[in-house]
């Protein structure tokens, strides 16, 4: 049935959490059945010398154009709500998964925004990416999701080993929880 | 040394001000059981107080203790104290780590006995309840140091002549404990009391038993003097002494040496938890809380569990929690709550309390995040020994129970009957008792509590309830302290290479309630699979009778068990094997029960349950440990030699030893 591709694109992704793989194959067969429409939508519209005033045409040519337009913001909305996830994904946890996930356009785009994002930093002197609430502890208590090797704190030296427990200076491992090494437990 | 009760809060203070001084970290070690698991949340939220930063590394075996050890060295970690849970105090600390004399190592462990080397050292605080006075009594009667390896392992006398000499000891403790069977419950009951200072576990008094005595010094001359020197160590000046040797002083050597052996053989527990311990230096400095109290309980609950603490000690510390409940719940307790009434034990949930006033300021307020819910309370109860009732159905909890598993045998049709005739008795229809606790009848809950206690005194269950307490959480619902315990635990069971992710799930369950919930659905399936094998050991007969011992052998373990072998819940498992067979009388008599099982191709687990600390189970665990001492090398010991993992192929060589007795 017409406009099904682009109602299962939208609804895949409103089915995941995170941001889940660019499925390209969808995108591409809701974009060949919008240009088919359209072929279709101009032949019959050709047929009938642009004479709308048969409501059998009238009626077939409104809803060839209905689904074109229904399907071109299901597209739409689908491409946007992934910038969306991606863009509040910089400031979580930018997992590598994530990065697998994305096509070519969106690394592009996401790039491109990051450009942005950091010039508009550097003219302000704030850095925005960070969180916009102030901390409610100097310290915070971490598990370590990933090997992270060991970092220079300013008590000294600390091995971040994977399934360990660290109570630590919240300015020391703030990078280390945007990057995803640690997660905070309170 | 030892940390006596009164000195708690200043060695404390001591690493406090030191680390804060030096801005050193403090490393935590933490074994996987709930009792270390509530400690170490307590630990970690004083050191949090005083922004000492930490880290706490989960540890399973000793042997990746060392690894870790090695590891921050090899890091060049600056840390100065280190806090060991349920680990460390049965063996040589510093040996075994090779710390260096700078670092110093706090331990609470329930583990006895004490390694005497940690004893004493100067770098390792052993938390203790005993009182500085009686402390110094017993450090009079204290075995000679410098005989034991660092596992404990004392290099005993003159292995074949000892195996002939003991054989006759154990059959004349036979003899003798068989008279004595009638009189042994009830003089297993007076000796529990608790007291901060007990003084109830002495072994030395029958050090002093001049039969047994004068069967050791038989020994004396066979010894060859190489035994002794095979353990000697160069730091030690009393060791250097017993090196130069006039017969005289051999003899007094050889002695020692039996003392030291006996000492190590007394494996048991203490009768105090360390969440208790560790919620008493919490309250020494004042900074005790509500959520302390939840994990004392439940550190508390988990020893009581397993059979660690006699009924009389655990009596005396609910009480003493009873009372540090009323000190933080006063403001904020109904007449409700104050009667500690049966109903309050049926229910499932409590009237909300959004009327009321709430202890939120008690339950870790101030970012410490010290429990599940901030405005949840605690409530004294009386409580069946029906595991996960409030979770389950009444006829399932039933069934699955350890008590009326053992009492029962609910896995055999007579077993099923006498449950359904309970039932009728108490006239609860079927239906009722298989609806899920939360739907059942109120009509059938309230004949429960009026009638249940002597229902089951037709079928001879005298004992079914026990003190404790429930936590009311905001919403109405509660958990009793046993099965926030049998929830936590189920986390800890683990299949593969994901162990340190089940420490994190328990340590997750004290914090998050969704985990506890799903914990209670895990512990469902334990019981279940509980009553499943020890079904297969009874049924079968699989348990094969020597003339010292009874082993139970797995050749072929399913990876359910394998996975729950492997794990801390083993022990509650063989509790249940061994008072099934108890009380169904399978095997009579006190010989001590060892357990085989092969976990995987290259290794087999072996620890023992001792059915009581008689004499004939303690020479047992001489003789066992004497023939694991000669097997070293192909066996890895764990636990505090509670358990061994012995190569394939080895565990025949270790049951012909200990056949040969």
């Amino acid at each position: 049935m017409y406009g099904d591709q682009a109602t299962a694109l939208v609804h895949h992704l409103y089915k995941s959490s995170s941001l889940p793989p660019y499925k390209e194959d969808a995108v591409r067969q809701v974009v060949q059945e919008i240009d088919q429409l359209y072929a279709q939508l101009v032949q019959l519209l050709e047929k009938a010398n642009n004479d709308l005033s048969d409501p059998r045409i009238g009626g077939t040519a409104i809803f060839f154009h209905r689904v074109i337009l229904r399907n071109k913001r299901c597209v739409l909305a689908y491409l946007l709500h992934r910038f969306y996830r991606l863009r509040d994904s910089r400031y979580l946890v930018m997992d590598d998964r994530i990065e697998e996930n994305l096509s070519a356009s969106e690394q592009e785009l996401l790039t491109n925004y990051e450009q942005l994002v950091a010039t508009y930093s550097d003219k302000v002197q704030i850095d925005i990416s960070s969180s916009l609430y102030p901390p409610r502890a100097l310290y915070l208590e971490v598990k370590v999701l990933k090997d992270c090797g060991t970092i220079m704190t300013e008590n000294g030296p600390v091995h971040l080993r994977k399934d360990t427990l660290h109570y630590l200076k919240r300015t020391d491992i703030e990078l280390l929880i945007q990057q995803g090494y640690l997660l905070p437990t309170s | 040394m030892l940390v006596t009760r009164s000195k708690f809060a200043d060695v404390w203070n001591m690493m406090r001000k030191q680390c804060l001084r030096n801005n050193h970290p403090v490393l935590v070690f933490v074994t996987c059981t709930v009792d270390a698991v509530c400690s170490c949340k307590i630990l970690t939220e004083l050191l949090k107080r005083d922004f000492i930063s930490f880290q706490v590394y989960p540890v399973f075996s000793y042997a990746q203790l060392k690894q870790l050890f090695s590891q921050l060295d090899e890091k060049q970690s600056s840390w100065e104290f280190s806090l060991f849970i349920e680990l460390g105090a049965t063996v040589d600390l510093l040996q075994l780590l090779k710390a260096e004399m700078s670092k110093y190592l706090l331990v609470w462990d329930t583990q006895r006995p004490y390694h005497l080397r940690n004893l004493e050292s100067k770098n390792v605080f052993l938390f203790d309840r005993h009182s500085q006075e009686s402390w110094a009594k017993r450090v009079k009667t204290l075995p000679f140091v410098g005989l034991e390896n660092e596992f404990g392992f004392v290099r005993g006398p003159n292995n074949a002549f000892m195996m002939e000499d003991a054989a006759s000891l154990l059959d004349e403790e036979d003899e003798r404990e068989e008279e004595e069977d009638i009189s042994r419950e009830t003089d297993d009951e007076t000796v529990a009391s608790f007291h901060w200072d007990n003084e109830s576990c002495s072994l030395w008094d029958e050090l002093k038993d001049e039969e047994t005595n004068s069967r050791w010094e038989r020994w004396l001359p066979t010894i060859s003097r190489s035994n002794n020197t095979s353990n000697e160590d160069p730091n030690n000046p009393r060791q250097e002494h017993s090196i130069a040797m006039s017969p005289h002083e051999l003899e007094d050597t050889l002695k020692c040496s039996k003392e030291a052996l006996l000492y190590y053989a007394k494996l048991g527990w203490d009768a105090c938890s360390s969440s208790i311990l560790t919620y008493v230096l919490a309250r020494d400095i004042n900074q005790g809380t509500l959520s302390h109290v939840w994990l004392a309980i439940l550190g508390l609950t988990d020893h009581f569990l397993d059979n660690h603490i006699l009924k009389g000690d655990y009596e005396m510390q609910i009480s003493f929690l009873k009372t540090e409940l009323e000190r933080y719940q006063t403001t904020t307790t109904t007449e409700k709550e104050e009667d500690p009434s049966p109903l309050g034990m049926l229910s499932t949930s409590f009237p909300s309390c959004e009327n009321e006033m709430t202890s939120s300021d008690c339950f870790g307020g101030g970012g410490c995040g010290g429990g599940i819910d901030d405005k949840s309370r605690i409530v004294y109860s009386m409580e069946w020994k029906i595991e996960l009732m409030r979770h389950w159905t009444f006829y399932e909890s039933l069934m699955h129970s350890r008590l009326f598993v053992s009492h029962f045998a609910t896995w055999k049709q007579q077993g099923q009957r006498d449950v359904l005739e309970l039932l009728a008795i108490l006239g609860i229809p079927l239906k009722d008792a298989k609806q899920t606790w939360n739907h059942m009848n109120v009509r059938c809950k309230r004949l429960l509590q009026s009638k249940f206690p002597v229902a089951c005194r037709h079928f001879g269950l005298y004992d079914i309830c026990f003190p404790s307490f429930i936590r009311v959480f905001s919403d109405g619902s509660c958990f009793s302290a046993m099965d926030v315990v049998l929830a936590i635990r189920s986390s800890l069971l683990f299949s593969g290479e994901a162990y340190m992710d089940t420490f994190w799930k328990a340590y997750e369950s004290l914090i998050d309630a969704n985990v506890l919930v799903e914990g209670s659905h895990r512990a469902i399936n334990i019981q279940r699979y509980y009553m499943e094998e020890v079904a297969q050991v009874a049924n079968r007969q699989r348990i094969l009778s020597c003339k010292h011992f009874r082993y139970i052998m797995w050749k072929e373990c399913s990876q359910s068990l394998k996975a729950l072998l492997l794990s801390s819940l083993y022990r509650s498992f063989s509790l249940e094997i061994a008072e099934t067979l108890e009380q169904r009388n399978i095997f009579t008599g006190t010989k001590p029960l060892l357990f085989l099982a092969k976990i995987s191709e290259d290794e087999w687990q072996v620890w023992f349950l001792a059915s009581n600390d008689s004499r004939s189970c303690r020479y047992f665990l001489v003789h066992l440990q004497q023939s694991i001492l000669d097997m070293l090398a192909h066996v890895r010991v764990e636990q505090g030699r509670l358990v061994y993992y012995v190569e394939n192929g080895y565990e025949k060589i270790l049951l012909r030893k200990l056949q040969s007795l």
